[in-house]
């Protein structure tokens, strides 16, 4: 599930919590996609804490990318 | 010259022409006019009149001098021309050699401008179908701007305070006459890369200092990018070719930051807002198996009696009660389970949204969750949970508008 960009875990929430409210799922199965959309909260969450900024420069050296930390 | 002093006609041609091309006035001149009769020919030189109300002069324009042109030469226009006077023997005729030529007025480079901007979007260069949307989480962003100045201060700071991310900036010349290709390279090393989106920024200034923005070379780097780009060249009421060709165009720096990344802190509350449906709908999706479990329960036991009690009316009463009773331990395991559950789902969020000022609608007496006008209509009763207790209301009316979203 970690490989899962946030707009991605965001869609699924949203689709999961569409699929509950319209409340046609067997017990079992609200339970599992509940589940499911748990996991995609906190793991949104996890992302949103962790959000770092980091620059960089993007250079060429003999035809292949590079890049250094940049000095602002 | 013959013994009478008779001039041959090349001995009086060439003394015309000496006595023209040697006179300072007419070297390194200015005249003014409108062009006719132009002619351009495939060796790329231009061969054209020039003329005012009396009189008229041959001009022509040697390809060394015309492929510097900013722009197209057309009948009618009013120019005014740089060059020599020179005599063309051959044909016995005086014409003037042009070395440059401006627009008359100060409409030159806006000619340019204009010429070159039908002539892409006739190519599809602009056209509103090939845009497309910027990712809506980026998570990496690349910047093509110049690497020290205000813009890329900006945009980082704006960055770092809404949603910080990882950042590439490709740095390039933004003015000038190395900026074209400087501005068109950085935009092909980022599409090396696997960043989300591109910013190509620059700040304010004067349409010479914001042409190499309008150079057919970038325009083309802008519309052919993999990867969507945002244009934030000059201020807000500055247009450049490359804005016209690029998915998205932002007045400012800034702007552009802006609308690439969200607000971190309303994403938060949106994320709040879905884990309290998520527990909501589960809450309701229990309550009505519970109901059903229940009457199923009543039924089965109710089925079995009736069916066996003609065989064993002890085995009968038992049977029925031990389904009675694992019905009802199935149903109390759900039960913990799902408080269980929910516990855990009041640390991941909704407290702290609460202290920030964010509060809870439920309908009542159904407690159901409140998140757009259609759930409630006037006459409702709804308690407003906030920090620290509820609020009674009833409700006056629904109005469905478009909030702060972006």
């Amino acid at each position: 599930m970690e490989e899962l960009t946030y707009e991605q875990a965001l869609e699924e929430l949203e689709r999961i919590v569409a699929e509950l409210e319209q409340g046609q799922l067997s017990l079992e199965d609200s339970l599992s996609k509940f589940e499911r959309g748990i996991a995609l909260v906190r793991l949104c969450d996890r992302k949103l804490k962790s959000a770092e900024m980091k620059v960089e420069k993007l250079i060429e050296e003999q035809g292949s990318l590079k890049t250094e930390p940049f000095e602002d | 010259m013959d013994e009478k002093g008779v001039f041959t006609v090349s001995e009086l041609t060439g003394y015309i022409k000496g006595a023209l091309t040697s006179d300072p006035a007419l070297c390194r001149l200015w005249v003014r006019g409108e062009i006719s009769n132009l002619t351009n020919h495939s060796s790329g030189h231009r061969f054209f009149t020039v003329k005012d109300e009396k009189s008229q002069l041959p001009c022509v324009m040697f390809r060394s001098n015309s492929r510097r042109l900013r722009f197209e030469l057309e009948a009618g226009m009013k120019v005014i021309l740089f060059g020599d006077i020179d005599v063309f023997e051959r044909d016995g005729r005086y014409q003037f050699m042009v070395m440059d030529v401006r627009t008359d007025g100060t409409g030159e480079l806006y000619r340019a401008f204009e010429q070159r901007k039908a002539k892409l979007a006739a190519e599809g260069l602009f056209d509103a179908a090939h845009k497309r949307k910027l990712p809506g989480f980026p998570s990496k962003i690349g910047v093509v701007t110049s690497p020290t100045g205000a813009v890329i201060r900006d945009i980082l700071n704006v960055v770092r305070r809404r949603f910080p991310v990882h950042i590439v900036v490709a740095p390039a010349i933004v003015q000038g006459e190395f900026a074209k290709d400087s501005i068109v390279r950085s935009i092909g090393l980022l599409n090396r890369t696997d960043v989300d989106v591109i910013i190509i920024a620059r700040g304010g200034g004067s349409l010479e200092d914001l042409w190499a923005f309008n150079e057919e070379a970038v325009v083309r780097a802008v519309y052919g990018s993999r990867i969507p780009v945002i244009s934030a060249v000059g201020h807000e009421t500055d247009y450049t070719l490359a804005d016209f060709a690029a998915d998205y165009r932002a007045p400012t720096p800034s702007a552009a930051a802006e609308l690439v990344v969200p607000d971190r802190d309303e994403v938060a509350v949106q994320l709040s807002s879905s884990g309290l449906r998520l527990a909501a709908d589960m809450k309701h999706c229990i309550r009505n198996h519970e109901h059903d479990l229940v009457q199923l329960s009543r039924t089965v036991e109710l089925g079995n009696l009736l069916t066996m009690i003609k065989k064993n009316r002890e085995r009968l009463s038992r049977d029925g009660l031990a389904c009675h009773k694992s019905m009802q331990s199935r149903l109390v395991l759900l039960r913990t389970g799902f408080k269980a559950r929910t516990g855990r789902l009041d640390a991941v969020s909704p407290i702290g949204t609460l202290r920030r000022g964010y509060s809870i609608s439920l309908r009542m007496p159904e407690e159901s969750l409140i998140s757009r006008c259609a759930d409630a209509s006037q006459g409702d009763q709804v308690d407003i949970i906030v920090q620290d207790g509820k609020i009674r209301c009833n409700v006056r009316e629904t109005r469905t508008e478009t909030p702060w979203k972006n």
